[in-house]
């Protein structure tokens, strides 16, 4: 990696921060440390090295050494790194060569009691940046072109309002829509809730105004039946449903808006075997065609198909609101009709509650029935039917004779959309929604980069709802194609193709499809994909995977680099644990910040290395930490569930355990190696968590190999 | 002295390595004395070796049987702890078990015209059977596959029992650049009968690409085994929606009907466990 002939010419420069730092840490001294590191040709400080002093500093050391790497011990690099960076830059150096090493949240402001170990921390740190950084290479950051035109896939409203919202901004967007005509289910509703606005003005406006729109390429009766490429650049093949004939375009995002079907609840309660038995959208159908036979006493039976204890365990959501919508119309077209809905837990949210007070001041009959004691329904000779139901607050099984029986049923994934869960290669949750990347952090997004989901291919929502989340699916999408081009950062897999065996361990183990298998195994990285997680590289049994800027030799370089002046011999009175903490930059290593800036105290026994995912952390590295004698090992990421790489973190656990039953063979205790788990904001337990660890180990002793070494 | 050894290996039943063969960097052939196993053995079956009583259970195909010789030859990749482990030892050499021959054998008979396809190591199990098909009075098409060039093994040997031979490499360095080409070869040709032995994605790119022709297509399918005799249930597949033991309903399936994705995540189960193994193995300076 280090090119041999290169002779490592390392600056460092170590910040005060006014007192922050300089008032605990003794910076002459470090800097002194500094200047006998090996490569390192000159050492500074600053008052603040962020200042324009600072900067310059840096830049006029650059040139005057002739410098090809720079470090700055400092503040977090989550606020400073990239103006330092970009310092360098100016200073002609590749950004990739620089290195920052955290002083100040990670020592000063967390061991403010005792300067002598926040010292030896701070040098101990540097001399990790030191060795880490002679393993660094300067990087490209490629730019990846933009094809400003969106596929938006389903023509229904949240379909038309994304691909309205892109036209608008001057993109080309390609349509689809198997269907002969636009509107998909806004086709079957009738009046809209809030506003009881018509639904077919709102779908007469929508679909003229997509179809006068030159930006807008209409392929109706249309499927999408093969996507390759990425971000910018995804080449799609669309086949008309009749004639089988096939269509390329190539597109630079795509919008997921696929929609839903209501689940048909066929051999429950009776439907498809009496005709008075319907389901809330064929219900609205005869409503808004006028078909409605008049009945005397309507009966709706909530939650059918839905929230169940396995398969369909969700809430629909809209159920509710269109039952007593739906109820509501019927008792203003017939106001002698009697209404009786029979519910489970009644959810009118926001403004619909509006709904709920005008059925009570309809004297609508509410019976909330037990899941364990459904309703039963028994088809009378005439068609009409017996409901029987136990009201469970007046505890007492009731008897309605009625002659309309509508079931309430939720929406449910389609055929189509499982189909296009595979050709997409993004996924669908539990429920058999599109699953989104981060439901906070992305809500809109998938994991692939350049994939967007809206409207009820998402999950149940209103006519509201799935409008709002069209536009924020073609902001998104917007972004990239607003750009035209994009710059990917350079943290990225790269695979060393001689040590690679083939088992696509990377493929398998990468959940943003950004390495592919070649039809004989050679694992192929799709950068436009990759993330820079590392997942892959730790999970690759060969080393043959690594992430730049975060590869083994850099990673193992540092660790080594911790224990190597001391040698370690250690006597059990004079014991002071020496902790490695893998922190992930996003969640855990943003705990460790906080602590700093809240001032939280923790034993100065940690050194904290940073990875971009706790997925990055691998055997190899734990292991070349007990080797060359930590105490202990912790490994931290964010809180399961909010990884932002889907699931690094699990996969973290899953290597930490494999790891804990094999260090006993080992002859290490497993006790000394943890997983632990913070979200940024958790400055408090990340510090609750590090003293309980070298709490821990300060009583489980040395180990092994310290007290044996000393050599 | 020597024949009191000699009695002794054939009671405990050592294997003795009678020819071990590098074909490239890190693959070997390796030709075991297996007086038994070669008697019975069919194309197609596999036999799972042990190369010391600490040793991990590893299941190969076979790619030969010498019925007077009393051998079977085996081609082994070294992917990881115990292959690399296997591919230290010399001619001569023992290893302590071997069992076999395992799992159903091929169905051999007249089809018409065959295309076997093989990837990597497997293109030499994949002879054994492109031989047999062409004994059987077969027209025998054989495309041998690799990542890259210095990976391809088998060549003359497929040559020798194929009517055509087409080679392809990942990466274009011998013959054609992956496997579009066989949409046309499968176009021109009628073709009765695919076989297809490689990676699982090697299968699993054949299989989607001869679907639409209809044409059966056999996989051979290496997941996760341990005792290989349809006990433990670690080789479960699922063929056709139902779950299959690889070890005794197989390894050949109807590549039509595999669960590729299913086996391709089994298959990494344990790589927090092989590369431990693998790291420590490094640790000794590669010494085993």
């Amino acid at each position: 990696m280090q090119t041999s002939k290169e002779e490592l010419r390392i600056g460092v420069f170590v910040c005060h921060c006014g007192f922050n730092i300089g008032g605990v840490i003794d910076v002459p001294a470090v800097v002194k440390y500094a200047k006998t590191l090996p490569g390192v040709v000159c050492a500074e400080e600053n008052l603040y090295a962020c200042s324009s002093v600072g900067l310059n500093l840096i830049k006029e050391c650059t040139k005057k050494h002739d410098l090809n790497r720079v470090i700055v011990a400092s503040c977090t690099p989550a606020t400073h790194e990239p103006l330092f960076r970009k310092t360098c830059e100016e200073a002609g150096l590749n950004k990739y060569l620089f290195e920052m090493v955290n002083i100040r949240e990670h020592s000063s402001w967390v061991h403010m009691h005792y300067p002598k170990e926040a010292t030896e921390k701070a040098k101990d740190l540097i001399r990790m940046a030191v060795a880490k950084a002679s393993y660094l290479q300067p990087q490209i950051e490629e730019e990846l072109e933009i094809n400003p035109s969106a596929l938006v896939i389903g023509g229904g409203i949240a379909g038309m309002s994304a691909t309205m919202s892109l036209a608008r901004q001057g993109f080309t967007v390609h349509l689809v829509e198997k269907e002969v005509e636009l509107g998909g289910m806004l086709r079957q509703l009738y009046k809209l809730q809030p506003t009881e606005r018509d639904a077919s003005e709102v779908l007469r406006e929508a679909v003229t105004a997509v179809k006068v729109n030159s930006n807008i390429q209409l392929h109706m009766s249309t499927l999408v039946k093969e996507i390759e490429g990425f971000i910018g650049d995804f080449d799609i093949t669309l086949e008309k449903n009749d004639s089988n004939e096939l269509e390329q375009i190539n597109v630079g995002t795509i919008i997921v808006a696929t929609g839903a079907d209501a689940f048909k609840p066929v051999g429950m309660y009776g439907y498809g075997e009496n005709e008075n038995v319907v389901t809330q959208l064929e219900l609205e159908q005869f409503l808004k065609k006028g078909e409605l036979k008049k009945p005397n006493n309507v009966v709706m039976i909530q939650c059918v198909g839905a929230r169940e204890k396995t398969g369909r365990t969700y809430c629909s959501r809209i159920c509710c609101i269109v039952a007593l919508n739906n109820a509501l119309l019927l008792k203003k077209l017939y106001p002698d009709v009697e209404v009786n809905i029979l519910f489970r837990d009644l959810q009118t949210y926001g403004e619909h509650e509006d709904l709920y007070s005008e059925a009570r001041a309809n004297f609508f009959n509410f019976i909330r029935y037990d899941p364990d004691k459904p309703p039963k329904v028994a088809s009378k000779r005439d068609g009409k039917l017996t409901v029987t139901v136990y009201d469970t607050y007046i505890g007492a099984e009731i008897e309605i004779d009625s002659d309309l029986l509508v079931l309430s049923t939720p929406l449910v994934q389609h055929e189509e959309g499982r189909k296009l869960s595979p050709i997409l290669k993004v996924p669908l949750g539990a429920d058999g929604f599109f699953f989104e990347a981060h439901p906070k952090l992305r809500p809109v997004d998938f994991t692939s980069e350049g994939i967007y989901v809206c409207g009820t291919a998402h999950g149940p929502k209103d006519v509201t709802e799935s409008i709002a989340q069209a536009y924020a699916a073609a902001s998104r999408a917007g972004i990239p194609m607003a750009l035209r081009k994009i710059k990917a950062g350079a943290v990225k897999a790269s695979v060393d193709k001689d040590i690679c065996v083939n088992c696509d361990a990377c493929v398998v183990s990468c959940i943003f499809n950004a390495v592919e298998a070649e039809p004989f195994g050679l694992p192929n990285i799709i950068e436009a994909n990759c993330k820079g997680c590392g997942v892959c590289a730790a999970e690759c049994p060969m080393g043959a995977m690594q992430l730049k800027h975060f590869t083994d030799q850099q990673i193992v370089a540092a660790i080594e680099a911790l224990f190597e002046p001391k040698k370690l011999a250690v006597s059990s009175e004079s014991f002071e644990p020496i902790v490695l903490c893998f922190a992930c930059q996003w969640c855990s290593y943003g705990a460790a910040d906080l602590a700093g800036v809240l001032r939280i105290q923790y034993p100065p026994n940690i050194r904290i290395i940073r990875v971009p995912c706790s997925g990055r952390v691998d055997v190899l590295h734990i292991l070349k930490a007990f080797r060359n004698g930590a105490d202990g090992v912790i490994v931290t990421g964010c809180l399961i569930g909010d990884c932002h790489y889907i699931d690094g973190n699990v996969k973290a656990k899953d290597r930490v355990d494999v790891m804990k039953k094999s260090l006993k063979a080992l002859g290490i205790n497993p006790e000394r190696l943890e997983i632990g788990f913070a979200s940024s904001s958790e400055g408090q337990k990340f510090a609750a968590m590090m003293t309980n660890f070298v709490d821990k180990i300060r009583e489980l002793g040395p180990n092994p190999s310290r007290v044996k070494g000393g050599d | 002295m020597d024949q009191i050894l000699q009695g002794l290996r054939e009671a405990t039943n050592l294997h003795e390595i009678v020819t071990k063969r590098e074909l490239v960097p890190q693959i070997n052939l390796f030709e075991f004395s297996a007086k038994e196993i070669a008697a019975k053995t069919k194309p197609g079956q596999f036999v799972i070796l042990r190369i010391d009583e600490n040793g991990e259970r590893i299941p190969l195909t076979i790619a030969g049987a010498n019925v007077e010789k009393g051998t079977i030859t085996v081609v082994c990749h070294e992917v990881g702890k115990s292959t690399k482990q296997l591919g230290t030892l010399k001619k001569g050499d023992y290893i302590l078990d071997l069992l076999g021959p395992l799992g159903k054998p091929a169905e051999i008979e007249k089809f018409g015209t065959v295309l076997c396809v093989g990837g990597g190591v497997m293109t030499a199990p994949l002879h054994f059977q492109a031989k047999a098909f062409h004994e059987a009075g077969n027209k025998v098409i054989g495309v041998i596959g690799a990542r890259t060039e210095s990976h391809l093994i088998f060549e003359d040997e497929m040559r020798n029992v194929c009517d055509a031979v087409y080679v392809a490499t990942d990466d274009g360095t011998k013959g054609y650049k992956g496997l579009d080409f066989l949409k046309d070869l499968l176009k021109k040709t009628k073709t009765d009968r695919v076989i297809v032995m490689g990676p699982v994605v090697t299968m699993k790119v054949v299989s989607e690409l001869t679907r639409s022709h209809g044409i059966p297509t056999i996989v051979s399918l290496i997941p996760i085994m341990v005792d290989g005799m349809g006990m433990c249930g670690a080789c479960r597949v699922t063929v056709g929606g139902k779950t299959l033991f690889a070890c005794v309903d197989g390894p050949d399936f109807d590549g039509h009907l595999v669960d590729f994705e299913e086996l391709m995540s089994r298959l990494k189960m344990f790589t927090p466990q092989e590369k431990l193994a693998f790291v420590l193995q490094e640790e000794r300076g590669g010494n085993l």
